[in-house]
């Protein structure tokens, strides 16, 4: 029997994106994504319900943002390895996630192949 | 020798005038004669009767008339008349002859003595009587004149009113023009942001999974170079919706937005930048966004007209405002270009701290740089949202 999988919360508003994300993150063994939500009141109820190991988190949301996710109270000690994965990554807005918490912020255009890498190294 | 009195006769009937004429001769008096005002009136431009005897009822201009246009010149209008008449002899008649200057009045028909008693009546009380037809003429003269003072005054409050409202409709529709503006900026920035966005992303990351399972090599080359086509794509999408609208601001704020734009100027003008930003994180978004499109607007004439090569910038909290100050060490701007006709920009700035009720303060001093500070009171009703309150 193997280990247990790696769950991952997806938080993430466009479908498109959505699907070719759950193919990419597919191909990672010892991986599965629990959950996906396009909110962020989805969201932190998603956390508490299913306890992720790993948030795939953007920035802006069909309701609410990341941040508003990040800033959340009821997990603050006890947060899971969450990744903002945004088209929105600016200086400033990689160092305003950092600052709340994120445990890493990458560029959903241009650093894909690094999510990959982070959610590997998880395994 | 006693001087002969001179008598002016006004009527247009030439009998009445040779009657008169021969009564005030036998009188004494040397006469003259007109047959109407306008010919009265010209005598009177080169003689000066002692005194006019006028009808009343003559056509084309009347004995009041005459007598309105006789007062209205000065070098005429104390010129004693009397008037004599069949048709008018009424309270109002003689009130209305006592309004112009006229105390005399002959009542026809005119006997020979009666005429000569009441002109020499009138020649004699003539100082009494024309200085109190001065005083009264000079009185109503300054209450006509009063009259259309106040008239006019009246006018003129009503034309300043109309001209406030016509400001602050303005100012409204101003306001509402900017807020429609940002609004459409916005949506597209939206749109380009998330749909355009967003599918070249799933494209790009579709790609790199087909990459993966393509066995020929010429297929993952052109993927490849279909991904990096992408990615230019994804550049310029990101550009145009950043320019329309800076993400940060909504997602992180007015401060990490007003960093990120200091360090967009700074690579772009290679103006060094030293910031510092906090405060502004319970600014509604659109206090926030007229507060960093004011920013942008002071990055900007920095660039063009300051020639500066550093800038300090400057976000706080006092107390219940927010204020930013940016601090530039250029030429500095003159008041002209602060105050000038041709300050458009500056205007817009203001307007737009006038719309959200905070206030904008521009100084330079020459060769020592230029000062532009803002501040915006958190509490405040702003003119955008008492007009969509009172449904603008």
């Amino acid at each position: 029997m193997g280990k247990a999988r790696l769950r991952i919360l997806l938080v993430e508003d466009s479908a498109p994106v959505c699907n070719a994300l759950c193919e990419l993150l597919g191909e990672i063994e010892g991986l599965e994504v629990s959950a996906i939500t396009d909110g962020a009141m989805q969201a932190r109820a998603a956390i508490t319900r299913i306890r992720p190991d790993v948030i795939v988190l953007d920035l802006v949301l069909a309701e609410g943002s990341g941040l508003d996710v990040l800033r959340s109270e009821e997990w603050k000690d006890n947060r899971p390895f969450t990744v903002v994965f945004s088209g929105d990554c600016t200086g400033g807005i990689r160092t305003a996630c950092k600052r709340l918490g994120a445990s890493a912020v990458l560029d959903k255009a241009s650093e894909f192949h690094l999510l990959q890498a982070v959610l590997r190294d998880l395994i | 020798m006693k001087k002969r009195s001179t008598v002016l006769i006004l009527d247009d009937d030439s009998s009445m005038r040779e009657y008169l004429r021969i009564v005030l001769d036998e009188g004494g008096y040397n006469t003259l004669e007109a047959a109407s005002g306008d010919e009265a009136l010209r005598i009177l431009e080169t003689k000066r009767p002692d005194l006019v005897m006028s009808d009343i009822l003559m056509p084309r201009m009347d004995g009041y008339e005459f007598v309105r246009q006789l007062r209205s010149r000065s070098e005429i209008a104390g010129t004693l008349v009397m008037f004599h008449t069949a048709t008018y002899n009424d309270t109002q008649s003689l009130a209305l002859a006592r309004g112009c200057g006229v105390s005399h009045i002959l009542q026809k028909p005119l006997r020979p003595t009666s005429i000569l008693e009441a002109v020499a009546k009138a020649l004699d009380a003539e100082k009494e009587t024309h200085e109190g037809a001065a005083e009264s003429f000079e009185g109503d003269h300054r209450n006509l004149l009063m009259d259309k003072l106040y008239e006019k005054v009246s006018e003129l409050e009503a034309s300043n009113r109309a001209l406030r409202e016509s400001e602050a409709r303005l100012h409204e529709l101003a306001g509402r023009l900017q807020a429609v503006r940002e609004e459409e900026r916005t949506r597209v920035a939206r749109q380009l942001h998330d749909e355009l966005g967003s599918s070249l992303t799933a494209l790009k990351m579709n790609c790199a999974w087909t990459i993966e399972r393509a066995k020929s090599e010429d297929v993952q080359k052109r993927l490849r170079s279909s991904m990096d086509l992408i990615d230019e794509t994804i550049l310029v999408v990101r550009q145009l919706s950043t320019e329309l609208r800076p993400g940060i601001l909504d997602i992180a704020g007015l401060a990490a937005a007003i960093e990120w734009q200091a360090e967009e100027f700074q690579a772009r003008s290679a103006i060094q930048c030293d910031v510092s930003a906090e405060g502004g994180e319970d600014l509604d978004s659109t206090r926030a966004t007229e507060v960093f499109r004011v920013f942008q607007e002071a990055l900007t004439n920095i660039a063009r007209h300051a020639g500066a090569t550093r800038i300090a910038i400057d976000l706080k909290q006092q107390n219940t405002d927010l204020v930013l100050n940016v601090y530039d060490n250029g030429k500095g701007a003159t008041d002209d270009e602060i105050n000038g006709r041709h300050a458009l920009g500056i205007l817009g700035m203001r307007e737009r701290m006038a719309l959200i009720g905070g206030s904008l303060s521009v100084h330079g001093k020459p060769g020592e740089g230029t000062s532009v500070m803002l501040r915006v009171p958190h509490t405040i009703q702003t003119q955008r949202e008492s007009g969509a309150a009172s449904g603008v």
